[in-house]
Order: structure tokens, then sequence, then C-alpha cells
């Protein structure tokens, strides 16, 4: 194997590539990246057995080759060496050379046939969606996931693909965050379900900041793939059964309160400070045309605060995790946003008035 | 205790006393800032017991209104915490009713829980000053910053963990090493009376400084007492408990017999180091320097057999010369020099390096070397 190519080229495909890497784990080769010449092209892949990432470049290519090298040292050498730098790379026995002006340096690597590739299926179907609505879906719901739940299911996200649509779903099991793409007409095809490791969803939306246009997603019995211009996101799928969002989703409430978002994120943000570091609860209560929050700690410290907000419903009190509050009001859009409850034992209902799709759940908390 | 004042008043001082303060600590009242009200204006201290550092903000020219003086201690990270999310241009007023203080701001009220002001452990920094003199804060930043990277972290040797603020023939000198390597920096200063001694300011003071300095004036007040370091800048003090040891004599470790003597390019030298940085051995960092007229090769390599090398031209004519040291502390130590060029004296395999900055502080570092 022996090709030569830009620094400016190589190091951001490269950045993403070994993004994927982990830096800890338990076989050695999960810690390298495969380079593989073929043609007039340097294909390099990530990996951690859950989510693989490839990218694809033009490089000058002398002859053809494949081998793993530490994916770390690489991207080190690669973003020190001096910007515009031409960089020669040779495989030399077990040892890949690379060279650069008066810098050389010998790396070890490990056989390309025993690097992993993430086993995938034949992809059942195929998506297009542009870039920034996929980034949009994502990056409104992902706060909601679970994070080493022991329901291994609710450590992902559920993307539905159904109905002229696709949508993601993720929930903790104390809120829920939801939101969905109309592709074209309303259909009535049945929906199909799949659930994105966390992993997988993070590596996602970091591949998709650096995508403008359209992307593919190609959906497998178990794997989701996104492709992209050079690159190719693979993820495997994690099998469990998501829970029905539909019935998560209070559909009675009769009581509305429109709010400034700003204002209400403010408030919640300065009473949150005497709240109970443990539990986080916060009491809201809502009366004609106001709001009022408050909370305490067992240092018998407390904060209140009332702010002006569209009512016109009876009093209402109901405790919250003030953090869930807050993660909601920092993926809102709008300038305002809309809160609709029933009593104070049932889940209050979240919308944006900007992303007319986008609904948040959360559950009350017994203070 | 009653007064007011506008959020932007309180934001900076508060924010830079509450950094004094550490993240966990035994004593409750050491999370806490001491507030002092009287007729003069509100004065902030907070303090880890090694260091203090204490902010006045005065009645005159500012938004303060005393109600009724008093003092007591506040949690400080939740004060400030709430400080930063009040509106820009809020007004906050403060009330004490018990044991506790009321802060209430348009529609937003707290209540705090308080800790009696006599509690709060103050470091006497009122002793006799020894010696006193001002200095430009641009220089003392700038010594500050080319020896501050050298100090030791938690050595047995207590007193390497500090750095020496070295006072005669009107100059300060300030030295710091963890005894592989060293940093030294001198410079005149203006003062009255004598100048003299060798005091040991700690780490922890040390890093505060350089915090601290990075927003002041042109010019502030150093003292020392007999066991504390205090210095005054515009609005507030700054006091640092001293450690108590003598420090060695460094000036047996800068070598003065060198006859191998190089300069380059000091951009070219640091980035080449970083790039072979990466294939060193991970526990030992070492790298090897050959030195040959007119240019020099970094080698490093590491157990899993990976090698890198790079070239470089330097000015130089004279023996051949192989050298081992740690990469880091030449790369820290060449961060630390201003000069675009750097000279290098080194003398055999065994006796340390020497790198002069060539600046007009002529900043030097001293760098053992390794057996590779």
């Amino acid at each position: 194997m022996k090709f030569s190519i830009s620094r400016e080229t190589l190091l951001r495909p490269l950045q993403q590539v070994a993004g994927v890497v982990e830096r800890r784990q338990t076989l050695p080769i999960l810690s390298n990246i495969l380079l593989r010449v073929e043609g007039s092209r340097l294909s390099m892949t990530g990996t951690d057995l859950e989510v693989e990432m490839v990218g694809q470049l033009n490089a000058s290519v002398d002859l053809e080759g494949e081998v793993t090298v530490p994916a770390r040292k690489f991207v080190d050498i690669c973003r020190e060496l001096p910007d515009n730098a031409e960089i020669d790379i040779t495989l030399k026995e077990d040892r890949l050379e690379i060279r650069s002006g008066r810098f050389r340096s010998n790396l070890s690597t490990l056989p390309a046939s025993d690097f992993p590739a993430v086993e995938t299926s034949s992809a059942d179907s195929q998506v297009l969606i542009q870039a920034d609505v996929m980034k949009q879906l994502l990056d409104l719901t992902a706060f909601a996931m679970a994070q080493q739940d022991v329901r291994y299911f609710l450590n992902g996200m559920l993307v539905e693909q159904g109905f002229g649509a696709i949508r993601c779903v993720a929930t903790d099991g104390h809120r829920l965050a939801s939101n969905y793409h109309q592709m074209g007409e309303r259909t009535d095809e049945p929906a199909s379900q799949v659930i994105v490791p966390r992993k997988g969803v993070i590596e996602l939306q970091r591949l998709l900041n650096d995508c403008e246009d359209e992307v593919s997603l190609a959906f497998g019995a178990n794997h989701l793939r996104l492709s992209t211009g050079p690159y190719q996101l693979t993820t495997k799928l994690v099998d469990g059964r998501f829970p029905d969002y539909e019935r998560v989703i209070p559909r009675n409430g009769d009581k509305q309160i429109i709010a400034n978002k700003q204002d209400l994120r403010r408030a919640l943000n300065r009473t949150a400070i005497l709240s109970n570091e443990k539990f986080r609860g916060i009491r809201v209560n809502f009366s004609e045309g106001l709001i009022t929050l408050s909370t305490n700690n067992p240092e018998q410290e407390d904060a209140e605060e009332t702010l002006p907000v569209d009512y016109t419903g009876s009093p209402l009190e109901i405790g919250f995790n003030v953090g869930y509050l807050l993660d909601v009001l920092n993926v809102i859009r709008g300038e305002t946003v809309k809160i609709t409850v029933f009593d104070g034992n049932s889940s209050a209902l979240i919308e944006d008035p900007d992303v007319e799709n986008a609904l948040y759940v959360i559950m009350p908390m017994k203070l | 205790m009653e007064f007011s004042l506008n959020r932007l008043d309180l934001l900076e001082p508060l924010s830079k006393v509450v950094s004094v303060l550490e993240k966990r600590q035994t004593l409750p009242i050491l999370s806490h800032v001491l507030v002092v009200v009287n007729q003069h204006g509100i004065t902030l201290t907070a303090t880890d017991q090694e260091v203090e550092l204490q902010a006045r903000i005065g009645v005159e020219g500012g938004s303060v209104a005393v109600e009724a003086e008093g003092s007591c201690a506040l949690p400080g990270r939740k004060l400030l915490e709430i400080c930063k999310h009040l509106p820009v241009d809020a007004r906050l007023v403060f009330k004490r009713s018990d044991q506790y203080v009321v802060l209430s701001s348009g529609a937003f009220e707290s209540q705090f829980s308080t800790l009696p002001a006599e509690d709060f452990p103050t470091i006497d920094g009122q002793g006799q000053a020894i010696q006193s003199f001002r200095i430009e804060t641009q220089t003392f930043r700038q010594m500050l910053a080319k020896t501050v990277f050298a100090m030791a972290q938690q050595d047995v040797r207590y007193f390497f963990n500090g750095m020496l603020f070295e006072l005669g023939q009107g100059a300060m000198r300030l030295v710091a090493t963890n005894g592989q390597r060293l940093a030294v920096v001198t410079k005149q200063v203006e003062h009255e009376g004598v100048l003299q001694g060798r005091p040991i300011v700690p780490r922890k003071g040390v890093l505060e400084l350089v915090k601290l300095l990075d927003e002041v004036d042109t010019e502030v007040t150093l003292s020392f007492t007999e066991n504390c370091l205090l210095v005054e800048m515009t609005g507030c003090r700054f006091i640092s408990k001293l450690i108590d040891g003598e420090y060695p004599d460094y000036e047996k470790a800068i070598p003065t017999e060198s006859d191998k003597h190089f300069s380059c390019d000091r951009q070219a030298f640091r980035e080449a180091l970083i790039r072979t940085a990466v294939m060193s051995n991970e526990v030992y960092k070492n790298v090897k320097l050959s030195l040959a007229p007119g240019r020099l090769s970094l080698f490093t390599n590491n157990p899993l057999q990976e090698q890198a090398e790079e070239t470089l031209a330097v000015i130089y004519e004279g023996e051949g010369l192989e050298i081992g040291f740690n990469v880091h502390f030449l790369i820290e130590a060449l961060n630390a020099v201003g000069s675009d060029v750097v000279q290098v004296a080194l003398s055999g395999q065994t006796n340390p390096c020497l790198i002069t900055d060539l600046e007009e502080d002529q900043a030097k570092f001293v760098i053992s070397p390794m057996v590779i």
C-alpha cells in the first residue's frame, strides 16, 4: 500500500472516522482504523462494534492495499503536521511509514483481515431526507433518551417510518420527546419501527453537523445506515419493544398556559438553584394570568418567583423535576411555549409554536 | 443588615471571590462568602485557608445603598448562580431576618441560610509588611507565565509545590522547579528600603494570582509579611500564606560551563517536538536529540516498536552529541519562551540543557537529561 494525500484533504474525514473509536476498549484492534486503498480511493473505517463510520477520499495511489493503524496516534500526527503538508504513506512489512517534509514516523499495524465489520443485512427500505431536517428531528428529541437504564431499549431512540412520515421519539420513563417530518402525502402504509442505540444517535448528530444537502437513510433488519457524500455511518439497532408513545401523550388536558419561553426559562434557572440537589423538585402554581415557581432545600433555603402568563382556568398546583422542564425549554425554538395540563397528578404536554410537529411530555412529581 | 445594589456591580467581584472557594471542603463555612456591610460599602471575602481574596464594592459612584450595617456568611456558589441568572439590569435587595438572608429582585425572592460572620476564618495578613514594592501588572504576569508551569505538584519536597520569590539587589526573581526541570526569570523593581528575602508562595496562591492578574489594571503592590504575601489591586486584595521552608540552592542547577551552543527557530523546534512526541514511550515520554553541525534530529520510539523522527535546521558548528530528554519538559519550556529564536546550551550526555529566552528578561529554563 502506498499513497499520498494533502493534510487538508485527510484531516477532517479522518477526525470524523476516528471519532467513533472508543478511548477504552477490550480488543486492541478496536482502537485502530482500517485504511483501504483501491483504484484512486482511500477508504477509512472506524468502529466500536455497535457503530461503524466509513469515510472515502481521493488520493494519489501508487500501490493498492489495506491495513489497520492506531486511530489516535494517526490523527495526532496528521493534526500536528504543518498546514498544507503533503503526506506520503507507505506500508513497509508490518509498519506504516508516514513521511512529510523532514518528518518521518513508523506506526504499528494490525492485519486488515482481523478488523471487525458490523454485520449488516440488506436494506429493507430507503428514505432520502434533507440533512438539516434529519438533524432537527434528532436534536429536538435526543435529550430525553435514557442513559444506562436497565430497560435497555430506552437507552436509544425510536425511529419510525410510515404514513409518509419519519418520526423520532425518545423517553426515559419520566419524560418524552417526539418529533416528526411529513415526507409527502399522508399514506396508509404501515409504520415500521427501529430503535437506534444512544451512541448511534450521538454519532448521527455529529456527522449531520458536517452535512448539507440530502442524506440517505437505509433501514435494515438489524441496522440503520446514513450515507452522505464521502461518509457512511452504520449503526446496529436495539432489539426490544419501545413503549407505545401514543399512550403516554396526554390528550385530556383542558387547561392551557402560554408563557414567554425566555422569561420562564430564566425564572426556572434562578429558582432551580435552591431546589433539592438530588430530587430537583419545583412547585408550579397556576392562577388567573400568573404562574408561581417555588423551591426549597433541606438547608431551609427557598426561592420563589411569579411571572405573568396567558391562563384563564382554575388554580392548580403541580410539582416537576425542574431539570426536565429546563431540558425542554432549551430545545424550544419559538418565543412562546404552550403547556397543557389536566390536574396535579397528570403529565403536562408542552408544545413549541415554531415546530408544530414536536411535542414534549413531562410526568409530575410528588413534592 | 440591609442593602441593595445593581446586579452588574455585584456580579464581577462576586465571581472573582467565589473562584477561590474549593469545590469540596471539610468545613461548611469554607463554601461561604463573608459579606460585610458598612457605610463605606460592601466587602466580600472568600478563603480556602491558604489563600484569601477580598473584593470591595464602594458606595461612591456605584449603585450601593446601605440601609443597615451588618455582616454574615452566605453560600458563595448559590449566591453567584442566582446573580448570574437574574436579568442584566436587575436591582438586588438583601435583608437579614434572624438566621436567614432574603434576596429579592423584582418578582423573584429567595431565602438563604447563613453562618455567623465571627466563625469566618480570615487569614491574618495584617502583620507588619517587611517588603513592599510596586510592579507593572504586564511584567509580573509575564514573569509568572514563564515559570508557573515548572512548579511541582504534590511533591514530598513540599517547598517545590510553590514558587520562590527571591528578593535582592533591587530585583525580584521567580524560580520554580520540580527537581527535574527549572524555570527562572528576573526583573528589576522599584522599591524603597531594603529588598531582601526568599519567600515561597504555595502553588494554589500562584495559580490564583495568575487568574486575577489577567483582568487587572496597570500596576499592583506586592507586600511580604512574616508569613503572607499581600497583593493590592484596584477593588480587591489578595492574600496567600507562605510555605515555611528553605528553598534549595537552585543556582547550582543552572549550567554555566556548557560548550555546545545552538540556536534555532522556537516555533519550528516546538512543533517538531509535538509531532514526534506522539510516538514516545507513554510512561517515560523520552525523546532523543542528535546534534550535528547545522542540524538537529529528534527521535522517539515506544515499546510497540513505533517510531518518529524529524530533522530541523539549527545554527551550530561543533562536535556532535546525542542526548535524551522528557519531551514534555522541552515542549513546556519552549511554550514559555517569548522570543522567536531560542538559544540552547549543552555540554555532555549527562549534563542538563539550558534554554535561554532571547527576550529582554533572559528567562532561563534548565532540563535534566534522561538516559535512553
